[in-house]
C-alpha cells in the first residue's frame, strides 16, 4: 500500500503541505502557552479535576519524548504527529477513492 | 477541550462512542461516493495542519491563566464539507489520544462528537446561512469559526454535566465564556486562511463537499 501511495504524484503535494505545517508550527512552538485549557480550568474551578485518570501509557505522553517536555522534545512530537496524521489522512483518502 | 479519561460516566462515554461511530460510517460512505483525486491531498494536509495547529496553545486575553488552541473543525468543514471535517477531526483525535495521551481513550467518542460532529456541522450550517444572507466570505467564516468552538464547548459541558461531575448549567456557565473568547481567534484564523485560499486556489473551494 505504501508503494501505491508513493507512486502517486499527489504524495509530493501532501509531503510539501505537511512540511509547511510543521515548519510554521515549529516557529511558534517556543511561545506556546503552558496554561491549562478551558476544560481543565473549568474542572479545577468546579472541583472535579481530581477525577482525571491517566491509566494509558502513551508513547509520547503529553507531547514529550522520554519525558523531555522541552521545545526539542515537543518539536519531535510535532513532527511525528503531523506526519502520522497526514500519512493516515492520505492512506484513508487513497483507500476510499480506490474503492469508488 | 479534549476530555480526558475519568470525566465521563460509562453511559455518556458509550452513547457518544456509538454516535461517533455511526456518523463516521455515514461520513466514509459519503466520502467514497464523492472523493476525487484532488480531495486526497486536501484531507491529508488538513489532518496534518489541524494536528500542528492544535499543539500551539496561546494564552487567552481577558481570562487569566487559561490557554486555547486553534481547533480546525470550521476550516475543515468549509473546505472539505461537514462529513469531511468529521473524518479529519476523528483522525487527528485518534492520533492525539493513542500517541500523545491528549484526550482519553474512553472519551474518544465524545471528543469526536464535540469537535468533529458538532464543531464541523455547526460551522458548516453557520457558514452557509451567513454567506447566503451577507454574501461576505470573511464574516461568514469568522462566525462559523467562532460558533464551532462555542457549540463544541457547550456539547462538552452537557456531557460532563450528564456524567454528574457538576450541574449541567454550572459547567455551561463556566466553559462558555472561556470558549467565547477562544472562538474569536478561531474565527479570525478560519476567515484569514479561507480568504487566502479563495485568493490563490479557488479550485480547492470549488471541489464538491464531502
Amino acid at each position: 500500500m505504501i508503494v501505491v501511495i508513493l507512486m502517486d504524484t499527489n504524495w509530493k503535494y501532501c509531503f510539501t503541505g505537511v512540511l509547511i505545517c510543521v515548519a510554521i508550527a515549529t516557529i511558534f512552538l517556543e511561545y506556546s502557552s503552558a496554561y491549562p485549557d478551558g476544560l481543565d480550568k473549568t474542572a479545577i474551578a468546579l472541583g472535579f479535576n481530581d477525577k482525571k485518570q491517566e491509566t494509558y501509557g502513551a508513547p509520547m505522553n503529553d507531547y514529550s519524548v522520554n519525558g523531555d517536555g522541552t521545545v526539542n522534545g515537543r518539536v519531535i512530537a510535532l513532527f511525528s504527529g503531523a506526519v502520522l496524521a497526514g500519512g493516515i489522512g492520505m492512506g484513508i483518502g487513497k483507500i476510499i477513492k480506490s474503492k469508488g | 477541550m479534549h476530555i480526558p479519561d475519568g470525566f465521563l460516566n460509562i453511559e455518556v462515554a458509550l452513547a457518544t462512542y456509538i454516535a461517533a461511530a455511526l456518523i463516521l460510517v455515514i461520513a466514509l460512505k459519503r466520502a467514497k461516493k464523492i472523493m476525487g483525486e484532488k480531495h486526497v491531498p486536501l484531507l491529508s494536509v488538513l489532518a496534518a495542519g489541524v494536528f500542528s495547529a492544535q499543539m500551539l496553545n496561546f494564552p487567552l486575553i481577558g481570562i487569566g491563566g487559561t490557554s486555547g488552541h486553534f481547533l480546525g473543525a470550521a476550516l475543515s468543514a468549509i473546505v472539505l464539507g461537514p462529513y469531511g471535517a468529521v473524518i479529519v477531526m476523528a483522525l487527528v483525535l485518534v492520533v492525539q489520544a493513542l500517541v500523545f495521551a491528549d484526550g482519553g481513550i474512553t472519551a474518544l467518542g465524545a471528543n469526536v462528537v464535540n469537535m468533529g460532529v458538532v464543531g464541523g456541522f455547526g460551522a458548516y450550517v453557520v457558514y452557509y446561512m451567513l454567506l447566503r444572507t451577507t454574501k461576505n466570505v470573511w464574516a461568514a467564516a469568522f462566525f462559523a469559526g467562532w460558533a464551532s468552538v462555542v457549540f463544541a464547548a457547550a456539547m462538552c459541558a452537557i456531557e460532563i454535566g450528564l456524567s454528574e461531575m457538576s450541574e449541567i448549567m454550572t459547567v455551561l456557565f463556566a466553559m462558555i465564556p472561556i470558549y467565547a473568547v477562544m472562538g474569536v481567534i478561531e474565527g479570525a484564523v478560519t476567515a484569514g486562511v479561507l480568504t487566502a485560499i479563495q485568493r490563490t486556489r479557488q479550485d480547492i473551494l470549488a471541489l464538491e463537499k464531502i
